[in-house]
């Protein structure tokens, strides 16, 4: 349908000024060489401005969800294994704003009901809602829903949109990326979509690295998402095969509201950060001790309104 | 023209499409086509809106009716109205549309040239408890050329 339309309101809003003036100028400059002067005439082109507008009914506007990458094995329950990954978003509806907080899946917490261990070992002990009740306590804020996918989930989802596009800031080899990953923009199929949101070794500060790495995978899956969102099924096709494939308490027409919230995330108002620490040990475990007054930091500014005012 | 990802019987298909085509076309009449020109009221424009989509549609009512045009418009003459429907509906049960609409009209004015209207974009909708169908999210654009110029049907 309407391409022309979909593509304006993926532009930030400086990008978008700057474009229109630069068309504009071409357009002038244009003018200026062809136009005869003072004539009545039947223009062959035209310049039309479209105004544009959207919004979408969410309660609350602003919404927090725990997204995990659990390390689950074939045979093995992705909501009954320890997470891989741990990422707090979130999501202003009315303003397009999101705010990610990566946590490292081997920060040393408390997790309710079972002492101090790794926050990553909560989604093992008690799956989905003990791993929001651990970050609850961690972070202060107590996520709306959690969503869970395993390795095979991940990479059919990343696979199923014709890959995404991440910009990594460092580079790194592994055997399922030919040449590397490298430095800025990085096309990638669905296995290596993962070995990016998984991998530590090479990357300089180890854990938190690839948290930052899972905010970049998920910055690529929401551009990409939003990118063919105006293709007519898109979405009502990618949200039947999540029905068919995860498990989930909510009810399709809850899943579909809440499916088109999330698209209302512009990509450039996207905040990330990781929330930052000490690596040590406890027992023979080796741990990170988290910086909880940052996370604490973090959350309190971004609870009302998912946006992060200020630095990490 | 409607794409079903999901499975939907012929009877809810038909029976989908003219519930979600009331809602779309009420709108489309209350907001633009509908009503005595000229006319300033359009408190009902969205009464087919869920109260949150509503309340924010009132913010940008300057696009999603013809509020602003509305007092030097003489009368209203619809082109086209037009709404392509994909439905999400696992089970059989339709869960959420998006409807693909365009619609162009002429605003004919007494005093000006008349305009050649075009809105365009997508509607949200999905199924509230009373099984009516109302729209919840939008995403909408609007264009004008003086009629008889930009020949965008």
């Amino acid at each position: 349908m309407n391409r022309f339309h979909w593509t304006r309101h993926f532009r930030t809003r400086h990008f978008r000024r700057a474009r229109q003036i630069t068309v504009l100028g071409v357009v002038l400059a244009m003018t200026a060489i062809v136009v005869p002067p003072a004539t009545v005439r039947n223009a062959p082109t035209a310049l039309v401005k479209v105004e544009s507008v959207r919004g979408i009914d969410h309660e609350p506007h602003v919404i927090w969800i725990l997204a995990l990458g659990s390390d689950a094995r074939p045979g093995q329950s992705v909501v009954r294994s320890r997470a891989d990954a741990i990422q707090l978003v979130g999501v202003n509806t009315k303003t397009g704003a999101a705010t990610a907080i990566g946590i490292p899946r081997d920060s040393y917490v408390n997790i309710p009901g079972q002492g101090r261990n790794k926050i990553n070992a909560a989604l093992y002990f008690g799956g989905p809602q003990l791993m929001a009740g651990a970050v609850a306590d961690m972070v202060g804020i107590r996520p709306d829903y959690v969503f869970t996918t395993g390795f095979l989930g991940f990479r059919a989802m990343v696979q199923s949109m014709g890959g995404i596009t991440v910009r990594s800031k460092y580079s790194f080899t592994d055997v399922v990326m030919p040449g590397g990953y490298r430095v800025g923009k990085n096309k990638l199929n669905g296995l290596q979509a993962l070995i990016f949101a998984r991998i530590r070794y090479g990357l300089p500060r180890g854990d938190f690295d690839r948290s930052a790495n899972q905010q970049r995978t998920m910055v690529g899956i929401l551009r990409e998402v939003r990118s063919k969102a105006d293709k007519p099924g898109f979405m009502e096709r990618s949200l039947l095969s999540v029905v068919k494939n995860m498990d989930t308490n909510l009810r399709p027409s809850e899943l579909f509201m809440l499916a088109q919230a999330l698209t209302q995330i512009q990509p450039d108002k996207i905040t990330r950060c990781v929330i930052g620490g000490s690596t040590g040990s406890a027992g023979a475990a080796s741990v990170v001790f988290p910086d909880i007054g940052q996370a604490r930091s973090i959350a309190n500014r971004a609870r009302k309104d998912a946006t992060l005012n200020g630095r990490c | 023209m409607t794409r079903v990802a999901g499975t939907l019987k012929k009877a809810r298909r038909g029976s989908l499409e003219r519930k979600v085509g009331r809602a779309i076309s009420s709108y489309f009449d209350a907001a633009y086509l509908g009503g005595e020109y000229p006319r300033a009221d359009f408190t009902k424009a969205f009464a087919t809106f869920s109260e949150g989509a509503a309340r924010q549609a009132r913010g940008d009512r300057s696009l999603l009716t013809n509020a602003d045009l509305a007092k030097s418009i003489a009368a209203v003459t619809p082109i086209r109205k037009d709404a392509r429907l994909s439905v999400l509906a696992p089970k059989n049960v339709a869960a959420g549309v998006t409807a693909r609409i365009r619609l162009v009209f002429v605003a004919d004015s007494e005093e000006a040239q008349d305009t050649r209207v075009t809105i365009s974009g997508r509607l949200l909708l999905t199924r509230m408890k009373s099984g009516r169908w109302h729209i919840f999210g939008y995403d909408v654009a609007r264009s004008a050329v003086p009629a008889g110029k930009g020949a965008s049907r």
